[in-house]
């Protein structure tokens, strides 16, 4: 059976009780907590915490300690993925990353962040046959729409061509254009933004490749519409006309650290010993 | 009790559940909840909370709950059940579908439903059975997508 043996320290830097036995194992008890010491590892501590507590959240909670907790000193957090999405299709030319954290932690809680991210990405699409294609004959407007970007488009060029062809030189007004438009949430529907291309003939026509650049934009969701417009200017019965605009490939550019799927974690919340 | 419901009492939707937490921390207070689901300063006087014994997440919860006179109540269950599960066009067979809910049928009117990618409407205050043709062979799933509802959903199968 061991001895053990009780000391009081008290002195002007520090105040401990200590109770060590014949082995040298050890328990120390000052103002910053309660620790032991095992003869094995004189130096580890091995602490005793005055408060845990875990359990799951969902991204963006806000987890609160301060109801029945006072906590006296802000905790050590520890978070693991408990129920998580790890990769999403639509977003496969983009790298993605997990991202699990604790912020803003204090003796009252702390916020939990629990999302996938989307890195900065490019997607090339080469379009299928047939093409995305307007086309306008003699007093006709049409408009088709490219395929839609996803929601964190930055950037959008399109290669197409343009083809206009009238009978009678000035009898006839070709109009191509291509137009971006953007993504309204709150409406479910598209906002016109601006012309990126706009050509037109009152004689010869045209047959004309083009590259059209978006440049910088607000992280959205995008499309191009390639409008044609053939009007009749003066003639008779004979008078014809035709305009095409044709889309057959693009490249979108995509934000990076854009949240695209959240998720739930365990977390757990140890009082810090000092 | 184990989670908390955060929801607006202008239109008793569903906004946050959050869980209890096990140990050293309690039920989370009306203001962290209102910090969970981002709610502005003004708007927290529209704001109140109801407990349930289940823990679960926000999603779980807006499925399976409403909220009445203060309280997470469950959905009321709507029965799909179909006349057959194999349909002959060549029969002229047609597709009768009744519906039967566990609560008052009034006021449910133009409940949704889809089958396949086809969405339509049934007024189950006055309806009993709904008859459908389906002129394509195939196979059909018929569900209720009106999220006033917990449901079933139901497959038939149409041959020649």
């Amino acid at each position: 059976m061991s001895d053990y043996y009780l000391n009081i320290k008290s002195t002007d830097t520090e105040e401990k009780i200590l109770l060590e036995d014949d082995e040298n194992n050890k328990t120390v008890w000052d103002s910053t907590g309660l620790e032991f010491f095992t003869s094995e590892f004189p130096d580890t501590p091995i602490w005793y915490n005055k408060r845990v507590a875990y359990g799951v959240a969902e991204h963006g909670e806000y987890v609160d300690l301060s109801a029945e907790g006072n906590w006296e000193r802000p905790p050590n957090i520890h978070l693991s993925i408990s129920n998580f999405p790890v990769f999403k299709e639509s977003y496969e030319w983009n790298g993605q990353n997990i991202e699990v954290n604790a912020n803003n932690i204090t003796t009252d809680g702390f916020d939990v962040i629990a999302r996938l991210n989307a890195l900065t990405g490019q997607r090339s699409r080469d379009y299928d046959t047939p093409y995305p294609q307007s086309v306008a004959n003699l007093g006709e407007e049409d408009v088709v729409q490219c395929p839609e970007t996803n929601t964190n488009c930055t950037r959008v060029t399109l290669s197409g061509n343009a083809y206009a062809w009238q009978s009678y030189s000035d009898a006839v007004k070709n109009e191509a254009t291509v137009e971006l438009y953007k993504y309204n949430f709150n409406d479910d529907s598209w906002d016109y933004q601006e012309d990126l291309y706009y050509k037109y003939s009152n004689s010869g026509g045209f047959d004309e490749d083009f590259n059209v650049d978006s440049g910088q934009l607000t992280p959205g969701k995008y499309t191009l519409v390639l409008r044609s417009k053939t009007t009749i200017l003066w003639g008779d019965s004979s008078t014809e006309g035709t305009t095409k605009v044709t889309g057959y490939s693009s490249e979108e550019y995509y934000d990076s650290e854009t949240e695209i799927a959240t998720g739930q974690v365990n977390w757990i919340a140890v009082e810090n010993a000092e | 009790m184990s989670s908390k419901i955060l929801y607006d009492t202008r239109n008793n939707k569903i906004l946050k559940c959050q869980r209890k937490p096990f140990g050293s921390a309690g039920m989370p207070s009306f203001k962290a909840v209102c910090r969970s689901a981002k709610v502005m300063e003004d708007e927290k006087q529209y704001m109140d909370t109801c407990v349930i014994k289940e823990r679960m997440s926000t999603k779980e919860a807006k499925e399976k709950f409403i909220i009445k006179e203060g309280e997470a109540v469950n959905k009321p269950k709507l029965d799909i059940n179909l006349n057959k599960n194999n349909l002959y066009i060549s029969n002229d067979d047609k597709l009768k579908i009744k519906i039967n809910i566990n609560v008052e049928k009034q006021n449910y009117n133009n409940v949704r439903f889809k089958i396949n990618d086809y969405e339509f409407t049934i007024n189950i205050e006055d309806t009993e059975e709904e008859i459908i043709k389906i002129k394509d062979t195939g196979k059909y799933t018929l569900e209720c997508v009106d999220k006033r509802f917990i449901s079933n959903s139901k497959e038939v199968f149409v041959y020649e």
